[in-house]
C-alpha cells in the first residue's frame, strides 16, 4: 500500500485551485476573438480575450463567481493517505485555504432555504471512483451558478432516440440564451438513471470524452437555429464544444442530462 | 465608443439599444440576498440603509480581493431578480446592469418606469475588476459578497439592452 502525505494533497490542491481561478490549463491558448466573427459579437469576444489576459497577468479571478469546487477523484485500490480518515476533510481544507487566503469569492451557503454563507466555500462536491493500481488523480472544475442554473435533467422515452436528445439539448440551449455566459461547453449524459446521468454529463466536461459522434454531429448541425452567439446577443457562436457520454440503462428509460459550462471553463488536474 | 457619466441619465437614455457604451462614475451592487433584505425592510415599513433614487444598479457580487489589486466583479443573471423589479422601480432606480435576457413582462415593467436595462459581459470579472477605482461597503456587510457595495468605475463597457424608447436588444 502506498501512503500519500495528507498535507501534500492539501497543498497541491490549494495551488491548483488558485491557478484554475486565474490561469487554468483548460483556457491556455484559447482565443475567443475569431476572425470569422463580426460586429458586436467580435467586440464582445475581444473583451473575453482581454479578460483572460488581465486575469493571468494581474492574478485576478477570471470571474467573480469563483464557483463551487467540483472534484472527481480516481483512487487506486493500493493507495491510501495520512492526515485524515477520509478525503473530504483534506479537500475541504484545501478549498478553505485557497478561497479564504486567495481572495476568491465565497459562494457556498449551508442551507438552501436559510442561505447563510459557510464562510470558506466548503464543502467541495466530491466524487470518488475506485480504480486499479496505486495512482491518486484529482480532476477539478470550479463552476459558477449561472451555467449550472440553466442545465437540466430529463427522462425521455426510448423511442425519442438521438433526435429526441438533440431536441432536448437545443431546448436547453434556447432557454439558457445569454443567462449562463455562452459560448457554452456542453456536456451531455445519456443513459444510466436519474442520478447517474448527471454524473455522466459532468464526466463529459471533466475528461473531454465523447462517446457518440453521431449525436454530436446531429446537435452541431442544428446550432444555427438558436440565433445567438457570444454572450447571448445576435451572433453565430453559442457553443464552443459539445461532448456526450453514454451508459447502460433500463429497457424503459432514456435519461438525459444537459450540463452547460460557461465560456470561462476552469479545469485542471493533479496526480499525487 | 461613447463614455457616459453615471449621473447623466438623459444622455444614457438617448443611447439606442444594441450599442456598446462605456460608463464612468458610481454604481451600486445588489443581488439575491440584499434584494430580499430590502424587500423585507420595505414590507415592515422600516427605513432602508441605502437610497436607490436615481441610481444605477449592478446585479453583482464582487470578490474580496480589491484591497490588494486582485479584485474581480462582473454581472450576475438578471432574470433571477425579476421578482424584485417592482420594488426597484418603486425605489426610483434609473438603470439596471446585469446579464442575460429578461422576459416581456419584466421589460414592459422597466419600460413603463423608464428604467434602462444594460448588459455587461458575463464572466469578464477580471476585465471589469480592473476598471474599478474604488469599492465601498454601503449596507449589509454581514452578507459578504452579497452585501451592497458602491463601485466607482471607468471605461465600464455595457450593451444597451432596453433603451430610453423601450426598444430591446437581447
Amino acid at each position: 500500500m502506498r501512503i500519500v502525505d495528507g498535507e501534500a494533497i492539501v497543498s497541491a490542491l490549494e495551488r491548483l485551485l488558485r491557478e484554475i481561478n486565474t490561469d487554468p490549463p483548460s483556457l491556455r491558448g484559447v482565443t475567443f476573438c475569431d476572425p470569422a466573427l463580426t460586429g458586436v459579437e467580435r467586440e464582445l469576444a475581444c473583451i473575453l480575450d482581454e479578460n483572460l489576459r488581465i486575469a493571468r497577468e494581474e492574478q485576478r479571478p477570471l470571474c467573480q463567481d469563483c464557483g463551487m469546487v467540483h472534484i472527481y477523484i480516481r483512487k487506486g485500490k493500493f493507495v491510501s493517505f495520512s492526515g485524515a480518515s477520509t478525503l473530504q476533510p483534506l479537500i475541504d481544507e484545501a478549498v478553505r485555504r485557497a478561497y479564504k487566503e486567495g481572495g476568491l469569492r465565497l459562494s457556498t451557503v449551508a442551507d438552501p432555504f436559510e442561505r447563510k454563507n459557510t464562510g470558506d466555500n466548503t464543502p467541495a462536491l466530491v466524487h470518488i471512483e475506485e480504480i486499479d493500481g496505486a495512482d491518486l488523480e484529482l480532476t477539478v472544475m470550479v463552476k459558477g451558478g449561472g451555467s449550472e442554473n440553466v442545465s437540466r435533467v430529463a427522462m425521455l422515452a426510448p423511442s425519442a432516440g438521438r433526435a429526441g436528445v438533440a431536441d432536448l439539448v437545443l431546448s436547453v440551449l434556447r432557454d439558457a440564451g445569454g443567462a449562463g455566459c455562452p459560448p457554452y461547453i456542453v456536456g451531455v449524459g445519456v443513459g444510466g438513471s436519474f442520478d447517474t446521468v448527471a454524473l455522466r454529463a459532468k464526466e463529459a466536461l471533466l475528461f473531454d470524452s465523447d462517446d457518440d459522434p453521431e449525436l454530436r454531429e446531429l446537435i452541431t448541425a442544428r446550432l444555427p437555429e438558436l440565433g445567438y452567439g457570444i454572450l447571448g446577443f445576435p451572433g453565430v457562436k453559442p457553443v464552443s464544444a459539445l461532448r456526450a457520454r453514454k451508459a447502460p440503462t433500463h429497457i424503459s428509460m432514456l435519461p438525459v442530462a444537459v450540463l452547460l459550462n460557461c465560456h470561462s471553463f476552469r479545469r485542471g488536474s493533479v496526480s499525487l | 465608443m461613447n463614455t457616459i457619466a453615471c449621473t447623466d441619465i438623459a444622455k444614457l437614455r438617448s443611447v439606442p439599444a444594441g450599442t456598446l457604451t462605456a460608463l464612468e462614475g458610481d454604481i451600486l451592487t445588489l443581488r439575491d440576498r440584499s434584494l430580499a433584505r430590502l424587500a423585507e425592510l420595505k414590507k415592515n415599513g422600516e427605513p432602508l440603509p441605502v437610497d436607490l433614487t436615481g441610481r444605477i444598479i449592478f446585479f453583482a457580487g464582487p470578490t474580496p480581493g480589491f484591497a490588494d489589486g486582485h479584485g474581480s466583479v462582473g454581472p450576475t443573471t438578471s432574470r433571477r431578480m425579476t421578482a424584485y423589479l417592482p420594488l426597484l422601480a418603486d425605489l426610483g432606480v434609473v438603470a439596471l446592469i446585469g446579464k442575460g435576457p429578461l422576459d416581456k413582462a419584466a421589460l414592459d415593467l422597466l419600460a413603463a418606469h423608464r428604467i434602462l436595462y444594460l448588459q455587461a459581459a458575463g464572466g469578464a470579472g477580471a476585465f471589469y475588476g480592473k476598471r474599478i477605482t474604488s469599492i465601498k461597503s454601503v449596507a449589509f456587510q454581514e452578507l459578504g459578497s452579497e452585501g451592497v457595495f458602491e463601485l466607482t468605475v471607468y471605461d465600464f463597457i455595457v450593451m444597451m439592452s432596453l433603451d430610453g424608447r423601450g426598444a430591446a436588444y437581447l
